[in-house]
Order: C-alpha cells, then structure tokens, then sequence
C-alpha cells in the first residue's frame, strides 16, 4: 500500500470535514465535558481578591478579526467586575476598539444588571493613539493624555475621575493586546515603574509570549475560547464561549488527523527513498 | 430588530459568504467583498481618527493649551509626503522614532532581560511537584542551550555541536508551538463565523427564531 499518497489528499476536503463538525454542535449541542485550567481559576482569583471599589485601569485592543475569541472574556471580565462593585477605566488601543467596547457594555448593561452609573463607576475614554507612547502617557497623567471621554463628556466632568490620574491610584491592570507585543509595552511602561497586578486576555496565538511572564509580571491570564469557556463555567455567567465550546473542540479533529496522516506520509517517503538508494 | 440591524446583518452574510468563497477559488464575488472590507475599514478609522484629534487636541486647545498646536502642524507636516517637499516629513517621523526607542528603552531591560533571567533561574528553586521540577530543568536547559547558540555562531567545538544540536530540537518545538496556537486561533475565528452564519443570519433574520 502506498502510504506517501496520504499526504496528497487535497486540503479542500479537511475544510469541509471541519465545516460540517462545526455545525453539528451548533444545531444540535452534544455537551462535551470541561475541564477547568488552574491559570483560569488564578485569573479569577486576582479579580475576587481586590478590595470592594477597587480601581481597575482596563487596556483595550479589541480586533473585528479576533473579536469573536476575545468578545466572550471580555463579557465575563466586565460582569465579575461590575458584580464584585469595582470601579473601572477603559482606555482603547486601537480606532476600532472602542465601538467593539460598546458592544460589550451593551451585552452587560451594568447600569441595569449590576447597578452601576457610568461617570462613577466606569468611564469610556476613547481610542489614545500612540501603542507604546500612550500607554507610559495614560500611566504618567491620565488628564493630560485624554481630556474628553468616548462619548465627549469632559473628564473634569467624571466623578470617578476626580482622584485619579496616575497608574499609582490603580489597583489592577487589565490588557487585551491587538499583537504579542502589546503585553510587552505595558509591562515596560506601567507595571515595571508601578508594580501594578497585572492580567491579560487574549487568544490562542498569544499563549507562547503571555506565558514567559508568569508569574513574575503576569498574574494570570485567559486567552482563547477554550479558557473563555471555562472562566464563564466557574464564574456562572454562561455565554456564547461555553454554548459553542462543543463546536470548537470538534473543529480540530479533522486537523489532527490530517496531521497524522500528513506524518505517515512523509516518513514512509523517506522510508521508500531510502529503500531505492539501497537498491 | 431595527432595519439597520437587518442591513447589516445581511451585508455581513454577504461579505462572510463572498469571502470564504476564495476557500474554493479566486472569483469576482470575493474581489468586491475584499474591496468593501478595505473601503470599509478605512472609512472607520477616518471617522474615529478625527473623533480621537477632537478629544486630544481641538478641545484642548480651545481650553487654552495652545503648545498642543505643535504636534499638530508635525501631524500635517507628515502629509508633505505625496508633494514635492517630501524632506518635511522626515522631522515629525525622526521625532517619533526618537521618543518611541527612548521611551522603550527605559524599561527594556527591567522588564524583557533581567526579569525574565532571574524567573528563568529561581524556577529552579520553587518547590513543586515533579513535572513542574523537570519542566524547570528542561526550560532551563532550554534557554541555555538557544541562547549560546546565537551567540557562538563561529565554527564550534565538541561540546557546542551538542549543545547546537540540543537548542534546534527546542527551538523547532518552540516554532511549532506558535504555529499550533495560531491554528487553534484561526479555528476559533472560522467557528465565530460560522456562528454568525448559522445563529445570527439563518436563525434568527431568515428563520426569525
């Protein structure tokens, strides 16, 4: 049998076999069992730890492309927050993060759900430009760096403003990074001079560069849809991660066969390559 | 549902099925799906670039912080590029550059070298079970090993072969790691899609379930 024709096999039909294990679950949920990280308890335990009324200075690089991964944290970020009466300050990293932002407040509605007032309990400040530079501005003089908030109220018009300006009145940190090197920027500019906690959210491909700094300067963290739904299953709060985590365990299946296949096929190549140079 | 909503979830079908159609083959459908991405995209950023230069510095200047003026003309002095004094826009961007590498330089070495060497060696020492001990020695062997291998890039002795031999054996595990995490996000962006597909647009506009 001629094993190298494993690795011919066209990827076309790896994308239709994901296709249609995607959608089964989706129609009809199979309830997969879920096992809980210890990184994601840690990350809940860091936002249950704070004081009630902390201050939490929220990071947002929220992405179209990504949103999909990253939407779900964010939702049950903001409802344990919001639950545990903490206050919170957006700043948003990137021009199509605050509108994403809104979605998310939108999804939450503290003022209904949870009681909060934004201007006292939240504030929106819009998209700072300047990556790097804007985060070590927002951290040295939040006033100087954003005078108006998203929705163009003055910041001298903000309650919960008025005690604060630097990133010492901060008691956390919260990062959702656009690239791997957005968690390097606020490491450099606030928590290192500061000292402030620190967690991240983010998705799959930010794993490998999050995990160097734990713990040291990360905290914690929760990236991908996989922790997403874990966090929402030990927090309660039920959300599109855990509803569609059957669909995203399915979807790598085909992937893996098709990894194994495509290994079968080059070793036994290399096995039959060799065979005809002994011959 | 308001029609707004409607139209929009209409155009978003339209655009994911347009452009997964590429999955296929090239065609003129998934050409203007692109082209009103893009378009799409870049007007969005118009709008809150200048929403973002209104807060940061229209207002601020109008409260009387008039140096504000200053980053302001820099900011215009970028657009000589498309004319023929294109050497003015060489200032604000050396400008920039300037601040950026200083600013990142301050806390470079805290923050990426130091730290990073002294959590690498005292993980070594952290009381644990025995798969975060031997994690431990292998992460530090680990690093050992690839970093010696970019610095000793000349001709290497007995010992450096083996070390060499050892670092590319982690670092193809390291790049195969980046590219798994990659995939498993893509996967998840694809089911976020298909999500939107099935829930949003068949469920819920066609089906109105």
């Amino acid at each position: 049998m001629d094993l190298t024709k494993l690795g011919k096999i066209n990827v076309k039909y790896l994308y239709l076999l994901s296709t249609i294990l995607i959608i089964i679950p989706l129609v009809k949920p199979i309830g997969l069992p879920l096992s809980v990280r210890p990184m994601t308890e840690q990350y809940l335990e860091v936002l249950t730890s704070l004081e009630e009324g902390s201050i939490i200075v929220w990071n947002d690089m929220s992405r179209p492309e990504t949103w999909d991964v990253q939407k779900p944290i964010q939702v049950v970020t903001m409802k344990v927050i919001f639950s545990r009466g903490h206050k919170l300050i957006i700043f948003c990293g990137l021009a199509s993060s605050p509108i994403l932002f809104q979605k998310v407040i939108d999804v939450v509605d503290p003022e209904k759900n949870y009681g909060a007032k934004y201007g006292e309990d939240y504030v929106l400040f819009g998209y700072v430009p300047g990556d790097e530079i804007a985060i070590s501005s927002f951290a040295t003089n939040m006033k100087a760096t954003v005078s108006l908030d998203y929705y163009g109220n003055k910041i001298e018009d903000l309650p919960l403003m008025e005690n604060i300006n630097t990133a010492e009145d901060a008691d956390l940190l919260i990062q959702l990074g656009r690239t791997e090197q957005a968690y390097d920027w606020a490491m450099r500019q606030w928590i290192i001079p500061y000292g402030t906690k620190y967690i991240v959210m983010g998705n799959e491909a930010s794993i490998p560069t999050i995990k160097i700094y734990v713990p040291h300067l990360i905290n914690a963290y929760v990236a991908g849809i996989g922790q997403a739904a874990e966090l929402e299953y030990i927090t309660g709060f039920s959300g599109d991660a855990l509803k569609n985590s059957d669909a995203n365990n399915l979807a790598l299946l085909p992937l893996y066969a098709f990894i194994v296949l495509a290994n079968i096929a080059h070793f036994a190549g290399k096995s039959r390559a060799r065979e005809i140079v002994e011959e | 549902m308001v029609l707004a909503d409607i139209i929009g979830i209409w155009v978003g079908a339209f655009m994911t099925l347009a452009v997964l159609s590429f999955v296929w083959k090239e065609n003129k459908i998934y050409r203007v799906a692109e082209a009103m991405g893009v378009g799409g995209a870049v007007a969005n950023t118009l709008v809150i670039v200048v929403n973002s230069l209104r807060a940061t510095a229209i207002y601020p200047m109008l409260k009387g912080d008039f140096l504000l003026i200053v980053p302001l003309v820099m900011g215009l002095m970028i657009f000589t590029r498309v004319t023929d004094h294109y050497w003015l826009a060489r200032y604000p961007t050396l400008f920039m550059v300037g601040v950026g590498t200083g600013i990142m330089i301050s806390g470079i070495f805290q923050a990426q070298i130091i730290s990073n060497i002294i959590a690498t060696i005292s993980q070594l020492f952290v009381a644990g079970n025995v798969i975060n001990i031997i994690g431990s020695i292998v992460g530090f062997i680990g690093c050992i090993t690839v970093i010696s291998y970019f610095i000793f890039i000349g001709k290497r002795g007995p010992v450096l072969t083996v070390t060499s031999k050892i670092a590319r054996i982690f670092m193809m595990f390291s790049f195969g790691n980046f590219w798994a995490a990659e995939l498993i996000l893509y996967i998840g962006m694809f089911v976020g899609v298909l999500i939107f597909i099935i829930d949003t647009f068949i469920r819920a506009t066609l089906l109105g379930i």
